[in-house]
């Protein structure tokens, strides 16, 4: 009994060996990294930035990425209140706005001196994600608006692209043709409000206005937000606007030749030609036609979840898709203008969607959509406006009564 | 004391095994409902964003009276009266009459029974989402349809009008709900004995008396439950209104289900959001008590 007790010790100690240099082993070395971006969720896009993580996973032995997809409609609550929990993925990309927030709330890591800075340098708005001194994510990408109009319906129509306001009314008037076609879409529905709210901030930027001044309080009665609210309901109540179709619906009337006109971010001209190559040919972009050169300004960050206890991993994801090879692919991938660092599109993606060039060129011109010095009450702000502005469109509420509604449920929220 | 010495295992567990049976489901039940319900009454009281749960101040009843000085709540809590009543009498007068009605076909029976749960055993999510392309004023088949038939023009706009995004909801509600409704009815239906139904039709019983004075009242404790569970159902209800309308167009199908959300996650409030979520509870509880008072009522009133 003993000499075989004695046996069995010497076997379980050879098995405990040999089980050092089994897969499964050599996979607990590898530290598995998740990262949460609502584009792995988009057709197209999706596909393109998995093939970027799989080209990480294969150059990288010791760190896995793992994507992880949430649908942009819930993804900001679902990974704040992940990531207020203290869980969630440990690199997450967020729109700024978001970022903000869980800057304010501790819930992003601080990466001061972690991040290498690229050789062509961050891009600027690279500032923003500096806060005090201290760096609490990079950006991923940005996109201003431009006006997006289709050459044949206006050619059809006797109508120019326009660059003056007077121009783009009259051209949109002539390219409406009841409800067969319209000569200009943009959002006006409550299940859309996050994309609605960027798409009236161009209006009332375009006529010189901003939601709060230099010192945060709420300017969301001004005369330029007024003039701005405005046109807009009357744009709606002249049915230029295809009323009620959310972005899904009248970006197909556009590229199906049903809408003339759109205001619409750099991303939007790839869903056109991707969905009717034919368009492609008929599409011609420029700056807004509002007085003032201002539009709305989407930005992208990424970083990382402070309760994560993988963060020198993290970091060296990050500092991979900062190098300037995968700057390039990510560039092509998302088909965007402007992403983290300075480096111009290549001359393929350009000559593919010549548009990126006229976004990089009114890039200046963006501003974004936070309420400068109130940026925590973002969500509120915009709730309070864009339910008044439904009210002017739909229950015949004056733009007066409306902004001075929400300029007082504003004041009620900050406080002031 | 000496008598519980001496009691036998036997009368022992005659007397506990109840309680022993009940308890897994009473300890589920306790870590599922009775927690969360505690921990939301606890948060009601609190100051919480979600995004620092852990760093919550106590605000007495704070919540509570910004809640009811809230012009928004009274809002919210009038749509969600009027969704819940009208999707309630829908669900319950549709389910009543197909029940009534596969009641008496004969032919392809078990085919129609199969057939009419279909709408109630979709998820609601997909169900939200079909409608939602249905109801598009440009390209939904619902447009389409009615316009062709010259009932409706070209571009009506069934979820963005203030007048007509809450029916739409109630239709949506009402097609997944009442099959469900008119199962249960039927298995009551069926119970009613065919001699009752013989002795009123030799007493010279019309359709419109057998019903009322045979059927109805068998199938009344039925439809109380119906209604008591319809009830609860559409003062909770979410997914739907949220995939279809987010509670818009101005509000006009903002229940208080929504506002909870929205001032949860949206706004990050989890203390104002558990104080709406508690007046919800009460306002359930008070839909039970009511539907008990009156079932006790009918039960004295047949004996």
């Amino acid at each position: 009994m003993e000499r075989r007790s004695r046996y069995g010790v010497i076997a379980a100690s050879v098995l405990i060996g040999l089980s050092s240099l089994s897969p499964i082993a050599a996979e607990a070395a590898v530290t598995k990294i998740t990262y949460s971006n609502w584009q792995f969720a988009e057709p197209g896009r999706g596909d393109a930035l998995r093939a970027i993580v799989d080209q990480f996973n294969a150059t990288h032995s010791t760190i896995k990425v793992e994507p992880v997809s949430i649908p942009y409609a819930s993804y900001a609550t679902t990974v704040l209140t992940q990531m207020g929990a203290k869980s969630g993925p440990d690199v997450v990309t967020l729109d700024y706005d978001v970022m903000v927030k869980a800057q304010a709330a501790g819930l992003v890591a601080d990466i001061t001196g972690k991040v290498i800075t690229p050789t062509s340098g961050f891009a600027a708005y690279d500032s923003k994600f500096i806060v005090d001194g201290k760096r609490y994510g990079i950006p991923w990408q940005s996109t201003g608006y431009a006006l997006i109009c289709n050459k044949a319906l206006l050619a059809a129509a006797g109508a120019k692209f326009p660059t003056t306001f007077e121009e783009f009314v009259a051209t949109v008037k002539a390219t409406t043709k009841g409800t067969d076609q319209y000569g200009f879409a943009m959002r006006n529905t409550t299940p859309q409000e996050g994309g609605w709210w960027y798409d009236l901030s161009n209006w009332t930027y375009g006529f010189g206005g901003a939601w709060t001044d230099s010192k945060g309080n709420p300017t969301i009665n001004s005369a330029e937000n007024l003039k701005g609210v405005t046109e807009y309901a009357k744009f709606y109540d002249a049915k230029y606007i295809p009323q009620g179709a959310d972005a899904t619906t009248y970006r197909r009337m556009t590229w199906e030749g049903k809408v003339a006109c759109n205001i619409d971010n750099g991303s939007v001209p790839t869903i056109f030609s991707d969905s009717n190559p034919a368009i492609k040919a008929n599409l011609q972009i420029g700056k807004t036609p509002f007085p003032v050169a201002k539009n709305a300004q989407i930005l992208i960050g990424t970083s990382l979840n402070a309760a994560s206890n993988k963060q020198a991993a993290s970091v060296k994801f990050l500092n991979w898709m900062l190098q300037a090879t995968m700057q390039k692919k990510i560039q092509a991938a998302m088909g965007a203008e402007a992403i983290a660092t300075k480096i111009l599109p290549p001359a393929a993606l350009l000559k593919d969607k010549p548009w990126l060039k006229t976004y990089a060129k009114l890039a200046d011109n963006g501003v974004l959509v936070l309420p400068a010095g109130a940026e925590l009450k973002t969500a509120e702000i915009r709730k309070a406006v864009i339910a008044q502005v439904d009210k002017v469109l739909r229950s015949n509420l004056s733009p007066k009564d409306a902004l001075d509604a929400a300029q007082a449920e504003v004041k009620t929220i900050l406080g002031k | 004391m000496q008598k519980i010495k001496q009691r036998s295992p036997k009368q022992f567990s005659r007397k506990y095994a109840h309680w022993v049976l009940l308890a897994p489901s009473l300890l589920f039940l306790a870590m599922v409902m009775g927690y969360p319900l505690l921990r939301g009454l606890q948060l009601s009281f609190t100051e919480t964003n979600s995004l620092t749960p852990t760093m919550s101040k106590g605000v007495g009843f704070k919540n509570y009276q910004n809640l009811f000085q809230s012009p928004g709540f009274v809002a919210s809590l009038v749509v969600t009266i009027k969704y819940a009543v009208s999707s309630v009498v829908g669900a319950l007068g549709l389910g009543l009459a197909t029940a009534l009605l596969m009641n008496r076909t004969a032919k392809g029976k078990y085919f129609i029974r199969a057939a009419i749960t279909l709408p109630w055993a979709a998820p609601p999510i997909a169900v939200a989402l079909i409608f939602t392309w249905m109801f598009n004023p440009q390209y939904g088949v619902i447009n389409a349809g009615l316009h062709a038939l010259k009932i409706v023009p070209k571009e009506t706009h069934w979820l963005d009008s203030p007048t007509l995004a809450l029916p739409s909801l109630v239709f949506v509600t009402v097609w997944m709900t009442f099959p469900l409704t008119s199962l249960i009815l039927l298995a009551a239906l069926q119970s009613v004995s065919k001699e009752l139904y013989e002795a009123a039709k030799i007493d010279g019983a019309g359709t419109f008396n057998l019903f009322r004075y045979v059927t109805f009242p068998f199938m009344k404790p039925t439809i109380y439950v119906m209604t008591l569970l319809l009830s609860i159902w559409a003062l909770r209800r979410f997914d739907l209104i949220w995939v279809l309308t987010q509670g818009g167009p101005v509000d006009s199908t903002t229940t208080m289900v929504v506002r909870l959300f929205r001032e949860s996650f949206e706004f990050g409030n989890l203390g104002y959001g558990a104080t709406i979520g508690t007046v919800g509870f009460v306002l359930s509880v008070l839909c039970t008590v009511f539907y008990f008072l009156a079932a006790r009522r009918v039960e004295e009133s047949t004996r």
